[in-house]
């Protein structure tokens, strides 16, 4: 099996559907359902291409430097196929929720949805996995920006509303910022070093001194980059608002797909392309963005009204918890981050994954409309749809990180590796966010079952939608009860 | 080693300093602030300018514009590819193969450009929408 | 005659990087912030044109390649945005459009 199969699937697939519709030979809705049919597909070939023990790579550069031969630009390995399989799954349930919300009826000011909404995503797909693989700057940046642009436009794809403008254009300048600042970094760091590739950086930099101060300026404005990209403070100012702005499905994807697209290109360059000895550059700078982000986010998000917002705030909380997962380095002649970090960040994700994608799949549901998606909106869910309520209870519960959901296992391998990391006061800081986190989610379910519907139509889903949730349900419960299932996944 | 490289950081203090300084001098020196009503009224004889000072353009333009910079900024990758394809057919038909597939891509965009209308500057309204789908709940 | 090294291009760049962020957080108008971030862009180009001048290091320009028609395709959104704004509120500037709040 060729190894770039899913990223040409993807793509393919994409130019095919966008010139079919365009020329008007398939309706809108079985645009949707190919685009489901194609990721479906790059799922089994992902999960049918063998790993080996040692990361294997492909277009290798033959003027590579001494002792990288063999190290190119493509790379494949247990981390790769994991984070593959995780962007596909996140598409997919976006693709699922969009066309939830075409059943919908539409708004005067919102448009219908079209063809486009569905192909998108899957040109988003192919740069995140083409990212989970990359081990070269060049790579990484052309995914990156592939994944960050194909985003600006979905997020302002409403474009009769004023609010969806809005957020694409704060998200346009924001992002922007941040890629000026990574292709700063990586002129720098790539510059001084005299390669792209991550293998010929670590050669040259792997030794016992401190970093040269021009690279370790580069690192940092990497990480600046990626900041933005994980939403994590003081480079979350974009995320309240683009979450509030972009339709439902585009937020999910957003918080879901976006953030762990930033934490898998955080733990590769940081891994494969520093050493241990790098971590005095990045290991104060990235404690002092997870102490804040945890604050901030779980602090600020007790005091928003609108449900998207206080997911948006909440997700600034949780890159807080993952980026204490990563804090992992700096060992001596250790890997550039331990394996328990690496294990703990994709744990937390994945639990991320199915907590969040379950919350806004409910959210889609409930708030067609941007009126429809204040917190009092949700008073007395119970009562409209039970299957809804207890969905988004759990996946609340889930991501306030109560046994037994799955949200508590990834909350726990955040823990476990500050303390193995004497990372004692990020420890403390993220335990009282962790109990200030419940306040706010706890909040609105109890809201959901104890207080009055502020209307009582009951509310109708979807037999597909209804087993699809009846699933997410189990998975959040059955995973949480059940850790092995990580091990096995991460493998 | 690090000493190597003060030059750079030396560089960065010049370069903040540049910029946060002209700032300040733009400030300092600048004549804000200092401009009444009758600053911009026409001098003398001077005619009353008719209609808005900046005329609008029509924003097919904008879209012709934005197009044009997207497929020709492509070329720069013509460019290389240009310069090491002889070297390069030794190793076969993939050299060829890898270009005319990435014009391949442009060529389905402009396609898909030419069939939404975005290219007809006569009939804009044209560009199509998908009909409204039936709600399907009650 | 003094010799121009690799440290003056990248102290040239190092100021075009600061302008565009300077532009970027200090200038209202939208149209201008784009150009702005260009400017960081390009500044980052022009290092990596440097490093590939004096270090004899040519993935730089293939790099300056790929960051080119990366902000290409990134002007075209913005001005797609700043089109669909200005129908819409006939207005480009950044405090005009800011509505989102709790």
């Amino acid at each position: 099996m060729p190894y770039l199969a899913p990223e040409i699937i993807l793509t393919a697939l994409a130019i095919v559907l966008l010139l079919l519709e365009a020329y008007g030979a398939i309706s809108a809705r079985s645009v949707g359902i190919w685009s489901l049919v194609g990721i479906a597909v790059a799922i089994v070939v992902t999960l049918f291409t063998e790993v080996g023990a040692e990361p294997m790579y492909f277009w290798t550069d033959p003027n590579a430097a001494e002792g990288t031969a063999g190290k190119g630009l493509y790379m494949w390995d247990a981390t790769a196929r994991f984070y593959k399989l995780f962007f596909l799954g996140t598409t997919g349930l976006v693709i699922w929720m969009s066309m939830e919300s075409a059943a919908q009826p539409v708004g005067p000011k919102t448009q219908p949805i079209r063809a486009e909404f569905y192909i998108l995503p899957l040109f988003v797909a192919a740069g995140m996995c083409l990212l989970a693989s990359a081990a070269d700057f060049m790579v990484l940046f052309v995914s990156l920006e592939l994944v960050t642009i194909t985003f600006y436009i979905l997020v302002a794809y409403q474009r009769e509303s004023a609010t969806a403008l809005e957020a694409g254009v704060k998200y346009l300048i924001l992002g922007g910022l941040a890629t000026a600042f990574l292709v700063m970094g990586i002129a720098y760091v790539a510059g001084f070093a005299g390669t792209t590739s991550f293998a010929g950086i670590i050669a040259k930099y792997n030794t016992p001194d401190h970093l040269p101060v021009a690279v370790a300026l580069g690192l940092l404005m990497i990480l600046v980059g990626f900041g933005f990209k994980i939403a994590s403070v003081p480079f979350h100012l974009w995320a309240p608002d683009v979450y509030q702005g972009a339709p439902t499905p585009i937020t999910a994807f957003l918080s879901v797909g976006s953030k762990a697209a930033g934490f898998i290109v955080l733990v590769r360059v940081l891994n494969e392309a520093f050493g241990p000895t790098a971590y005095a550059t990045w290991g104060p700078a990235l404690t002092a963005i997870a102490g804040c982000s945890l604050v901030l986010g779980n602090f600020a998000a007790m005091h928003q009204r609108n449900i998207k917002r206080m997911l948006a705030y909440s997700g600034v909380g949780h890159s807080g918890f993952i980026l204490m997962a990563v804090l992992s380095g700096g060992v001596p002649d250790g890997p550039g981050i331990a394996q328990a970090g690496m294990t703990a960040v994709a744990v937390y994700l994945a639990t991320y994954f199915l907590a969040s994608l379950t919350a806004f799949l409910v959210i889609t549901i409930v708030s067609p409309t941007p009126e429809e998606e204040s917190i009092r909106s949700y008073n007395g869910l119970w009562q409209r749809s039970p299957l809804l309520a207890a969905a988004l209870a759990a996946s609340l519960i889930s991501l306030a990180g109560i046994p037994p959901f799955a949200g508590f296992v990834g909350k726990l391998g955040a823990f476990v590796v500050a303390l193995q990391f004497h990372h004692y006061g990020l420890f403390f800081i993220a335990a009282i966010s962790a109990v200030a986190g419940l306040y706010y989610y706890l909040g609105v379910v109890k809201a959901m079952f104890w207080s009055e519907p502020l209307e009582v139509t009951p509310i109708q889903v979807s037999v597909p939608t209804q087993v699809l949730l009846t699933i997410l349900i189990f998975l959040l419960i059955a995973t949480g009860l059940c850790m092995e299932v990580f091990a096995w996944l991460v493998r | 080693m690090n000493a190597d490289y003060l030059p750079v950081l030396l560089q960065l203090i010049v370069a903040i300093g540049f910029a946060v300084g002209s700032l300040a001098a733009a400030q300092a020196l600048g004549k804000r602030g200092r401009d009444s009503a009758a600053k911009h009224i026409a001098y003398e004889c001077g005619k009353d300018p008719i209609g808005p000072t900046q005329p609008r353009f029509s924003v097919k333009f904008y879209m012709v514009a934005m197009l044009f910079i997207l497929f020709d900024i492509e070329v720069v990758f013509m460019y290389t590819w240009a310069v090491v394809f002889k070297e390069q057919l030794q190793y076969g038909l993939t050299i060829v193969v890898s270009m005319f597939s990435f014009i391949g891509i442009l060529f389905v965009g402009y396609l898909y450009v030419l069939k939404k209308g975005a290219l007809d500057w006569t009939h804009v309204k044209k560009i199509e929408r998908a009909p409204v789908v039936a709600p399907q709940k009650a | 005659m003094m010799e121009i090294t690799l440290n003056h291009y990248l102290a040239v760049s190092a100021v075009l990087f600061m302008i565009g962020l300077a532009g970027v957080i200090l200038r209202r108008d939208i149209l201008i912030i784009y150009m702005s971030l260009e400017m960081m862009l390009n500044a980052a180009n022009l290092s990596l044109v440097a490093f590939s001048r004096f270090n004899n290091f040519v993935d730089a320009q293939i790099l300056v390649f790929f960051v080119i028609t990366v902000a290409a395709a990134e002007v075209a959104v913005g001005l797609a945005l700043i089109v669909a704004l200005y129908r819409l509120k006939r207005t480009s500037r950044v405090q005009d459009i800011t509505t989102l709040k709790l």
